[in-house]
């Protein structure tokens, strides 16, 4: 047995025990949250891991867990991952061979975001030097990027 | 082309693609972008925009792995294809 989530009890040992579960949640899915250490015991970022239904053994607390008052529920849908990466740093990969790096503010369902501290690298060909790639850099101190432009969000860490 | 669906591919009870969708949930796939950019993971959730959150991804840019991500969101505008890996 893997642990107990607020009730929720676990089977599948071998995948989670490196796990500290601190976020569950509702649905059938449970989410947790990887706040310390992995198996290594090493210090990682919190990660956020969908555990599927059927390692889940017994479920109760169910209604506790539906309170989304400290803002976790389960990724229902893709955009809740961006909303779990609220106030964490993000990678952002844009359209015309754009990265941002900065740490995410807000977000919409256009994928409009609003980044702060930002470095921003362009990927450019140079035509005089044999078609290489070359980077430009530039930082922000806050972003509001176009959602159109985004091609993924990926957490760091 | 007009073979039963179910003979060739075993899992495929589907009968629309959203229910291929939610077939492969948790599964390992492979989705494809209109840049030519492929990235592998597992399936949290799509959406109907074909919005997707991937985890334990990896990024493959002209068949070579370029970059690993914990959890990452794929805008749907973006998709060209969603794989089911074996």
């Amino acid at each position: 047995m893997a642990g107990t989530v607020d009730g929720w009890k676990l089977v599948g040992e071998d995948i989670y025990q490196e796990w500290n579960f601190g976020v569950a949640s509702a649905g059938r899915n449970l989410l947790a949250r990887q706040n310390h250490l992995n198996a290594a015991g090493r210090q990682k970022l919190p990660k956020h891991i969908l555990i599927h239904q059927t390692f889940i053994k017994h479920r109760t607390g169910y209604s506790k867990m539906a309170d989304t008052e400290n803002g976790t529920s389960a990724v229902a849908e893709p955009l809740d991952l961006v909303r779990l990466s609220l106030d964490e740093v993000v990678f952002v990969k844009l359209r015309g061979d754009r990265e941002l790096r900065g740490r995410l503010h807000a977000y919409d369902s256009h994928c409009n975001l609003v980044l702060g501290e930002v470095e921003e690298t362009i990927y450019v060909v140079d035509e005089d030097d044999d078609d290489t790639i070359r980077t430009v850099k530039k930082n922000s101190e806050m972003l509001f990027v176009r959602g159109d432009s985004v091609v993924i969000i990926a957490t760091t860490g | 082309m007009a073979d039963a669906a179910g003979e060739s591919a075993p899992t495929s009870a589907s009968k629309d693609p959203s229910s291929f969708l939610s077939e492969i949930h948790g599964a390992p796939i492979t989705v494809k972008l209109n840049s030519g950019v492929e990235y592998k993971g597992e399936l949290q959730s799509v959406d109907g925009y074909m919005n997707i959150a991937l985890e334990n991804t990896e990024e493959y840019v002209n068949g070579e792995r370029k970059n690993r991500y914990g959890d990452v969101f794929i805008r749907g505008n973006n998709v060209l294809y969603i794989s089911a890996d074996k």
